[in-house]
């Protein structure tokens, strides 16, 4: 395959899995009622079916496209953190701020408050869990991948601590169901106005990591030649990684913690088109798009009960990742 | 209650002395008579009390059950309501605690809300074992499951009754009841209850049995609705009152219990005619109607959306206020075919559960009237 072509497959995937996605629920709508509905709204065709066409535009259209951005936003940052901390095993839940957006959000949930707070109180401690992994990392004087690494790990701990605490003292009759639920990820609770509050931050944290896709070539090269280049390796990684907690922060807000995505995402993409960042960050955003779009169908569509999406990334993404690191291990990247 | 007996008594004795020889000697049969009746009554109370529980465990009580600590939610206001006040409870959950402030309970027991919650925590159901060794209760209520909740108390040395969480059906309810009620003493009201739960139960399916299937509602019954909405499916108690009232629960064929979470688009599939909002959260018909997805549903289109009432305890599970659930849904699902005076039951239940006089006002309150009220067929409850 030609490089050429594979980008038009690659860019293809993911309108052809949105309209795809939209058809499929647990009401059986044709292509045709589907396209009427999406009509309406641009004020295209005849009058669409009033009964079949809130479902589409209502129940189906913000939750495809809040899992389809969301998809986006959570693979590249995976790309992202992967490039910059030259770690295949890094993912936004090893920075611990998809931890800390989980427990701001519980807060919330736990004292009964409403959606928005909900989303600025996971928005809020996603990015204080982000600083301080940057600030626990930057012990040893300067910052080391290992001690931020570490620092991910010790705060995401610290958070999960934190929403199991919420959890255990959480009404049994009324907070609970809903915290645990949120918590497992889901995007039924997608509506336009939700959907505003992700895409604005989703979509141009994804820009900005693309511009960035050379300087993570760069970082990923290694910390002294990269500083030899002239690239002042902490400012960059700092601001990359705020980026990623923004990104990351608003997805959960609305969807709660949807793991692995950001993690086996990125090495799917970069079988395909390879360490450049320039193109990989795209092609992990597009990928990602089509693969949580797919996955959250699956979730509303194959049983009366919403299946959790983060059981089913769970489900896909680990034995998926134990064959990328049988292929890594195979090819010799762990001598990297 | 052998209290009120004796005061008769002691009227009728004074009475006595200024009467003629005749009526005093028939009197004093009175009197033994009396007397005989107090008697036996005092005897049974007095007897050691051997119930087994849920679990067919056998409890043994030298006398009724006085210093009690319920960790099920809703066994606090059983217990309250089977004795008719809140003096034998020590300690409950701290939801249970909540539902007192938040209903009508705080009303009639004031001094419950004094009363210890802080031996577990809302999440859970496994106290600290220490906490309830150091309220000396003679007592402690438990689920059956897991059985690791009641082990870890009974190792420590105190006596538990184990009932079943979520009774899916009256059978279990009334089992769950009795257990209590003889626990604390109480068998004649718990049986002077069930008389009452027996005769609704009774008058309801005899009518609805005759419901050809043609006209019975789909009905869906939501536990939540907030943040994620929790139909209650086939084997709960939920399913159990929609089909006593002939309606057909649209969940039960595809879902079991009370933990799937279903969307939007499963509602259109389902299109209930007649949907209940359980009082388990703050979701009100309003906020059911407003979803656009749910326009074209048949319970939308003809405002029958419900908000469960919610009174000594929340009416949608089972519990001592079942009989009245079974009436307003009754009313709900067949306007036409049911009529009861609600009010007038609730008023006279009320009366002998909690020796309280509702006041219409209150009645109102526990109807959820405020939310419920522009539904179509609500005005029937309306005073």
């Amino acid at each position: 395959m030609t490089a050429h072509i594979k980008w038009w497959v690659i860019g293809a995937l993911v309108p052809i899995m949105v309209l795809a996605c939209l058809t499929i629920g647990r009401t059986n709508l044709g292509v045709s009622a589907v396209l009427a509905a999406l009509g309406s709204i641009l004020g295209l065709g005849a009058a669409a079916d009033p009964f079949l066409a809130p479902v589409v535009l209502h129940a189906r259209l913000p939750r495809t496209l809040m899992a389809m951005v969301a998809g986006a936003g959570l693979s590249a940052s995976g790309s992202a953190l992967q490039g910059c901390f030259r770690n295949p095993l890094v993912g936004p839940q090893t920075i611990g701020v998809l931890s800390g957006a989980g427990f701001g959000g519980s807060l919330a949930i736990f004292f009964a408050l409403d959606l928005l707070p909900t989303i600025a109180g996971a928005f809020v401690f996603g990015v204080v869990a982000t600083l301080f992994v940057v600030w626990l990392g930057r012990f040893s004087g300067h910052s080391s991948i290992l001690m931020l690494v570490l620092a991910g790990i010790v705060v995401g701990a610290f958070f999960a601590a934190g929403t199991s605490l919420l959890q255990y003292i959480a009404d049994p009759e009324r907070e609970l169901p809903q915290l645990v639920f949120w918590l497992m990820g889901s995007f039924s609770t997608a509506n336009m106005v939700t959907l505003g509050w992700m895409v604005g931050p989703v979509l141009l944290g994804v820009g900005i990591l693309w511009a960035f896709g050379l300087r993570i070539n760069v970082l990923s090269g290694g910390e002294d030649e990269a500083r030899a280049l002239g690239v002042r390796v902490e400012r960059d990684r700092t601001l990359i990684l705020g980026v990623v907690a923004a990104i990351c922060a608003s997805i959960v807000s609305v969807a709660g913690i949807v793991g692995w995505v950001g993690l086996v995402v990125p090495h799917m993409a970069r079988s395909l088109v390879g360490p450049d960042h320039r193109k990989l960050i795209p092609a992990s955003a597009c990928l990602g798009a089509a693969f949580l779009t797919a996955v959250d169908t699956m979730s509303r569509s194959l049983t009366p009960a919403e299946i959790p999406i983060g059981a089913i990334t769970a489900f896909i993404g680990a034995p998926v990742f134990v064959a990328i690191l049988y292929k890594y291990y195979a090819s010799g990247w762990h001598d990297d | 209650m052998p209290s009120c007996t004796m005061d008769v008594v002691h009227d009728r004795h004074v009475m006595g002395l200024f009467m003629p020889r005749n009526d005093r000697l028939l009197l004093m049969l009175l009197l033994g008579a009396g007397l005989l009746a107090g008697w036996v009554p005092l005897r049974a109370y007095s007897e050691p009390i051997r119930v087994k529980d849920q679990r067919g465990h056998l409890l043994e009580l030298s006398a009724p059950a006085e210093r009690i600590v319920t960790i099920p939610i809703p066994m606090a206001a059983v217990v309250m309501a089977l004795d008719g006040s809140s003096r034998r409870l020590v300690a409950m959950h701290p939801t249970a605690l909540k539902s007192i402030q938040e209903g009508f309970l705080k009303r009639v027991f004031p001094e419950a809300l004094s009363i210890r919650s802080d031996i577990v925590r809302g999440g859970q159901f496994n106290p600290n074992v220490e906490s309830v060794l150091e309220l000396r209760p003679d007592l402690v209520v438990q689920w059956t499951q897991p059985e690791v909740l009641i082990k870890t108390l009974e190792r420590a040395g105190l006596r538990v009754a184990g009932l079943i969480n979520s009774p899916p059906t009256q059978a279990i309810n009334e089992r769950n009841l009795t257990i209590m009620a003889e626990l604390i003493g109480r068998k004649n009201r718990v049986r002077t209850l069930l008389a009452t739960h027996h005769e609704v139960h009774g008058k309801i399916e005899a009518i609805s049995k005759t419901i050809p299937t043609r006209d019975r509602p789909r009905v869906l019954y939501l536990r939540s609705m907030t943040r994620s909405m929790r139909p209650a499916g086939a084997h709960t108690y939920n399913d159990f009152w929609i089909q006593l009232a002939g309606g057909v629960n649209v969940a039960a064929a595809t879902l079991k219990g009370l933990r799937a979470a279903v969307n939007d688009e499963q509602l259109v599939v389902w299109n209930p005619e007649v949907v209940f909002l359980g009082a388990f959260d703050h979701a009100t018909p309003d906020d059911f109607l407003r979803n656009p997805v749910l326009a074209q549903v048949e319970a939308v289109k003809n405002r029958r959306v419900y908000k469960m009432p919610h009174g000594g305890y929340r009416w949608d599970p089972g519990s001592h206020e079942s009989h009245l659930t079974w009436q307003w849904v009754a009313q709900l699902l067949h306007p036409q075919r049911f009529d009861f005076d609600l009010r007038a039951a609730m008023a006279e239940s009320y009366r002998f559960l909690y020796r309280y006089e509702l006041a219409d006002r209150e009645i109102d309150d526990i109807l959820q009237m405020q939310v419920n009220g522009e539904m179509t067929g609500y005005d029937r409850f309306k005073k």
